[in-house]
């Protein structure tokens, strides 16, 4: 039997000396679409930062295996070149840095640690107008400085994008329906669903529910004070739109 | 970032450059005197102006005082402890041609990256190089002599151009201008002297490699360009040096006249031996460039990368004479390791309707220094002069300094001066991201500090850019984390 | 005669040139120092006049006469020949506003005032510049101890004479100093303001200068972050006519102690006509890389489109103009009062500035 894509093992995370994850376990089986949910403050985005390895984000007990392997040892480029990739909230904006070079630097470097052949430029240069059409993304887009001057929703069809272009094993999209209206909403969906693969996983986190309506997940978790504490298809996405999180909370 | 397979070769790092030549070198002993500098005219076969020209900057040298205003620490300098002159013996004797040149010499040039055999294959460029003192070679000659362009060492301009040579060498940048250029005066080697006829385009990008070699050699070059009327001329600078204990004196003196609507754009990529972690060794690198726009709607462009020496002292500056005359400058300075910086531009506006734009980077890591120093004078006669500077310095690590010194002072009602700077630190969010996407610590800084150089970078040819941007690359490995 | 070339700055460093000769005609200094007491109006007031130093009652418990010897190596101290010059002390409680009044200082006066204020107080100081045959040179020592805040006002009612005015601000930590310049400077005028700052402090500079034909004005900031976290903000606005000379140099220094600090500086600069020179340095020494610094200079003249536009609704082109100028400076005044709270001028006194008057 083949390892899950994702393994969280009791899990704990601090930031500053401050306990975030406290306990975590979560499996992601390959080729599935798992979902949490949280109210604000319960380790959402802690959790997506500790997969990714970000300093100052602790790990102080348990483990994270990526198809069956540990990634704690390695550091934030060796966990992307493991496959691990995380779409951000918040897309970092990079000035001077055209968006279609660092994609080809970051495809090239990935290339490179997992020791394969770059792949050639006509080659590149054909996918990533295809997948920018698919996203709406204008050549303009490409051309620009990477996430400068961006909307909302052009950085989101822009993680959309490179999403599509680095094709992970992992792909763990944090809140990436907060400041979406529901166009881009539907064309950022759409770009994930084309993704599914039985050989990639999806972890979403979000607040809201509104996501899932577009990205069905196999699985939905609940994430209160560090910790899994439900687990459920998607209707329990439906339930929590409803009753909200407090009875978590209080649990 | 086509470049970013050169990304290999980077990653070994330190002082790529740094090997040094056993080339049999004629040399004249240490120290400095009357003597030596009539010995370096007589081993030039120079006119009786030109000695003159010597021996008065060397009275005017020795009563000048150092320039002490930068934000630099210089030890002192024993200017008798140098030669004043080098020569690769084998040249004694003037090869024609690349077939007679020291295979050994050739050798330097291809680990330099500018293998000349090829040079002459790849259209576009030709180079004129100079290696410690004497100009070993011109490519493409024959070439630019169609277009009737003269590009040529300067000794050879003296005996062949005697007219031009006097009448603009120390017209742009007197003698006792400062004490570096004043020594230059005194006992320049060689350098480069450059004319574009009128209404000529220049047909290709010239070139010269600096390379100090011999130890304990100063390099003093000396580059005279002239563009005449409606000309158009590119000139692309690129130095190194290799890696010795001691400190080595680079006193450069360049020189540029643009008549109306002329235009020169000079750039420089210079990566001299920076010295050691512990500031052991490097080069001093006191440079003197002005640009004399002289007539109407003539433009001067300077470009510099600056990422090596120990110390760079370097203003390369417009004098805006011509009406509706252009300057610009836009720099790179990257300092790392012990490395001191104060570089920057005076634009001096003279003429109705001058304009001027400065774009000036500082990026300095490790325990380095750089300080952007400029000067933006508007004389009372400058009519509706305009100028836009704009100084942004990232600071890499928590033991450098980085520090802007704009002077900006304005005499003319009608004139438009503005200035704005920033100082940032290298976003611990932006290097997660590119991370993140794959990127190695090492590939985020440097792809963040190209970005950040992007508006400059942008201003050099091609193939200048991508050696730059690798240059930036490999001077700041190690320096983050 | 002192040695010119031995005051202080410019910074020359061999790029420019201050108008320092015009120094060289500075008339010798009174050496009477007399106290009295005979100053019956005005809260916390004292007033220097070339015959002596009258005060109010309640700001003798205030002060102290200390007759102490300025440090030899101070540049300011050449000048005075290595006379002895007169100091003041003065303890600033609770809440106190206090004025300088230099206003009926007519002859020459040398004088150090050194100004200390207690932990957690607030205070005030308003400054009234000395008449246009004074020479002032003062130097003030300002200690804000811990918590504590001051506001300074120096306000020239009229162009003055000579004078050096050298203020260095010392702040400890939490800390806050707040300071408005308006002047219309005067034959030679160099105002120098330096402040240090511990961790957690504020720092507030703004100031502007209207320099009539002839006039001359140099100013100097200079803010030290030597601790974390502190945030610091010069704004100077500057109009310049005809023949009149006007300086300004800024330095934002941080210190490799300096983390998380905020700085910023602007100056704007209008010059009226031909023949009016402005010489500005926007200074950046930053030793830390966890800062947010910048700062702007412009220079430049009135905004043409906005001048056409009210002349275009009938206004006459000095008024035009004026409104302009109005604008200008009390933009700066607007900035200013968050922080300066009743220490400001009055808006006579916002008018005569802009109008440019005496």
């Amino acid at each position: 039997m083949s390892n899950p894509m994702l393994e969280v093992c009791d899990l704990a995370v601090e930031i500053g000396g401050k306990r975030i994850i406290n306990g975590m376990n979560l499996v992601v089986p390959a080729g599935e679409v798992h979902a949490i949910m949280g109210p604000n403050g319960a380790g959402k985005s802690t959790l997506s930062y500790a997969m990714a390895g970000r300093p100052g984000y602790d790990i102080v007990g348990g483990d994270i295996l990526l198809d069956g392997q540990s990634i704690l040892g390695l550091d934030v480029s060796e966990r992307a070149a493991a496959g691990m990739f995380l779409a951000l909230q918040y897309p970092v904006e990079i000035p001077g840095v055209a968006n279609m070079s660092f994609l080809k630097t970051a495809l090239e470097s990935l290339a490179k640690a997992r020791g394969q052949e770059k792949q050639a430029t006509v080659e590149f240069m054909r996918q990533v107008k295809a997948e920018a059409r698919a996203l709406q993304i204008s050549e303009d887009m490409l051309r620009r400085p990477l996430n400068v001057g961006f909307s909302g929703g052009e950085k989101k069809r822009n993680e959309a994008l490179q999403l599509a272009m680095l094709a992970p094993k992992m792909a763990v999209l944090d809140e990436t329906d907060s400041g979406l209206d529901i166009d881009a909403l539907k064309i950022v969906a759409e770009g994930v669903n084309r993704m599914r693969d039985p050989a990639r996983s999806f972890l979403v986190i979000t607040h809201y529910q509104r996501l899932l309506d577009y990205i069905v997940p196999d699985q939905v978790h609940v994430l209160a004070a560090g910790k899994i504490v439900a687990s459920g298809g998607a209707d329990l996405a439906r339930e929590l739109e409803e009753s909200g999180y407090a009875a978590y909370e209080a649990a | 970032m086509e470049n970013r397979d050169e990304i290999e070769d980077l990653v070994q790092s330190d002082y790529r450059y740094g090997f040094s030549s056993d080339i049999d070198s004629e040399t004249i002993a240490p120290g400095l005197s009357e003597d030596v500098v009539r010995s370096i005219s007589a081993k030039k076969n120079e006119p009786e102006w030109l000695l003159e020209f010597r021996l008065d900057a060397l009275k005017r040298w020795r009563a000048l005082p150092d320039p002490d205003w930068a934000r630099l620490e210089i030890p002192p300098f024993d200017y008798d402890a140098i030669s004043y002159w080098s020569a690769p013996k084998s040249m004694a004797d003037r090869p024609q041609s690349l077939d007679e040149v020291d295979p050994q010499l050739l050798e330097v040039y291809e680990k330099l990256g500018i293998p000349l055999k090829e040079q002459e294959m790849l259209a576009g460029v030709a180079v004129d190089v100079v290696f410690d003192s004497v100009s070993v070679a011109t490519t493409f000659k024959d070439k630019l002599e169609e277009a009737g362009v003269i590009f040529c060492s300067i000794s050879e301009a003296v005996h062949r151009y005697p007219d031009m040579v006097k009448k603009y060498m120390g017209a742009v940048i007197p003698v006792s201008d400062n004490k570096h250029a004043c020594l230059n005066s005194a006992v320049f080697s060689d350098g480069t002297f450059v004319y574009i006829p009128k209404n000529t385009r220049c047909p290709m990008e010239l070139s010269t490699y600096f390379r100090i070699n011999a130890e304990n050699t100063g390099q003093f070059e000396r580059t005279l360009i002239i563009a005449d009327e409606g000309s158009y001329v590119s000139y692309l600078e690129g130095c190194t040096a290799p890696m010795r204990d001691e400190n080595q004196l680079h006193a450069a003196v360049v020189e540029l006249v643009a008549m109306d609507d002329a235009e020169i754009k000079y750039s420089t990529v210079q990566n001299w031996y920076p010295g050691d972690e512990e500031g052991r060794g490097g080069i001093y690198n006191f440079v003197t460039k002005r640009g004399l726009c002289a007539g109407k709607n003539s433009k001067i462009s300077w470009t510099q990368v600056e990422t090596g020496s120990a110390i760079t002292w370097k203003y390369p500056s417009c004098v805006l004479r011509g009406e509706g005359s252009v300057g610009e400058f836009y720099s790179i300075a990257l300092t790392n390791k012990k490395q001191q910086a104060d570089t920057g531009t005076k634009m001096i506006h003279l003429g109705a309707n001058t304009r001027s734009r400065i774009v000036a980077k500082g990026i300095s890591a490790g325990r380095s220094n750089s300080t952007y120093r400029g000067l933006v004078s508007v004389h009372p006669k400058a009519a509706n002069a305009r100028n836009f500077t704009q100084c942004d310095s990232l600071l890499i690590g928590s033991q450098c300094g980085a520090h802007t010194t704009p002077y900006i002072e304005s005499r003319n009602a009608s004139a438009v001066v503005e200035h704005e700077a920033t100082t940032s630190k290298l976003s611990e969010d932006q290097l997660f991201y590119c991370q993140q996407r794959g990127l190695s610590e090492e590939e985020s800084v440097a792809l963040l500090v190209s970005g950040f150089c992007r508006e400059v970078l942008q201003q050099l040819p091609m193939e200048f850019a991508a050696e730059a941007q690798k240059l930036l690359g490999i001077n700041l490995e190690g320096s983050v984390g | 005669m002192f040695d010119a070339s031995l005051l202080p700055g410019p910074r020359t460093e061999g790029w420019r040139h201050g108008k320092i000769s015009q120094l060289a005609d500075l008339p010798s200094f009174s050496q009477h120092w007399s106290v009295g007491d005979d100053l019956d109006s005005g809260h916390g007031r004292l007033l220097f006049a070339a015959d002596g130093l009258r005060m109010s009652q309640d700001m003798r418990s205030k002060c102290h006469l200390a007759p102490k010897m300025v440090h030899a190596e101070d540049v300011h101290a050449m000048l005075m020949n290595n006379k002895t010059v007169p100091q003041l002390d003065i303890f600033l409680g609770r809440s106190d506003d206090v004025t300088l009044d230099f206003s009926s200082l007519h002859g020459s006066l040398p004088l150090q005032l050194n100004i200390t204020l207690e932990d957690a107080s607030t205070s005030s100081i308003s400054f009234h510049g000395a008449a246009a045959d004074a020479s002032l040179w003062l130097r003030i020592n300002i200690q804000i101890a811990h918590g504590a805040s001051l506001k300074f006002l120096q306000h020239d009612g009229a162009a003055s004479g000579h004078r050096l005015f050298d203020m260095q601000v010392t702040q400890s930590a939490q800390s806050s100093f707040a300071f408005l310049s308006l002047s219309h400077g005067g034959r030679y005028v160099r105002d120098e303001i330096t402040c240090r700052l511990a961790s957690n402090c504020k720092a507030d500079l703004f100031a502007g200068h209207h320099l009539q034909s002839g006039r001359h004005r140099d100013l100097r900031f200079r803010v030290d972050h030597l601790g974390m976290q502190s945030t610091s903000n010069q704004d100077v606005r500057c109009v310049v006519h005809d023949r009149a000379v006007s300086g300004f140099d800024g330095l934002i220094h941080v210190s490799e102690a300096g983390a998380q600090t905020e700085a910023y500086q602007e100056s704007k600069v209008v010059l009226m006509e031909d023949g009016a020179l402005h010489h500005g340095k926007p200074e950046l020494e930053i030793f830390q890389d966890d800062v947010v610094c910048s700062h702007g200079a412009a220079i430049g003249q009135l905004d043409k489109d906005a001048l056409f536009y009210l002349m275009s609704r009938g206004i006459a082109e000095d008024d035009a103009r004026d409104m302009l100028l109005e604008a200008f400076f009390s933009g700066l005044v607007e900035s200013a009062t968050p922080f300066m709270g009743h220490v400001i001028p009055s808006n006579e006194d916002m008018l005569h500035l802009a109008r440019g008057a005496a």
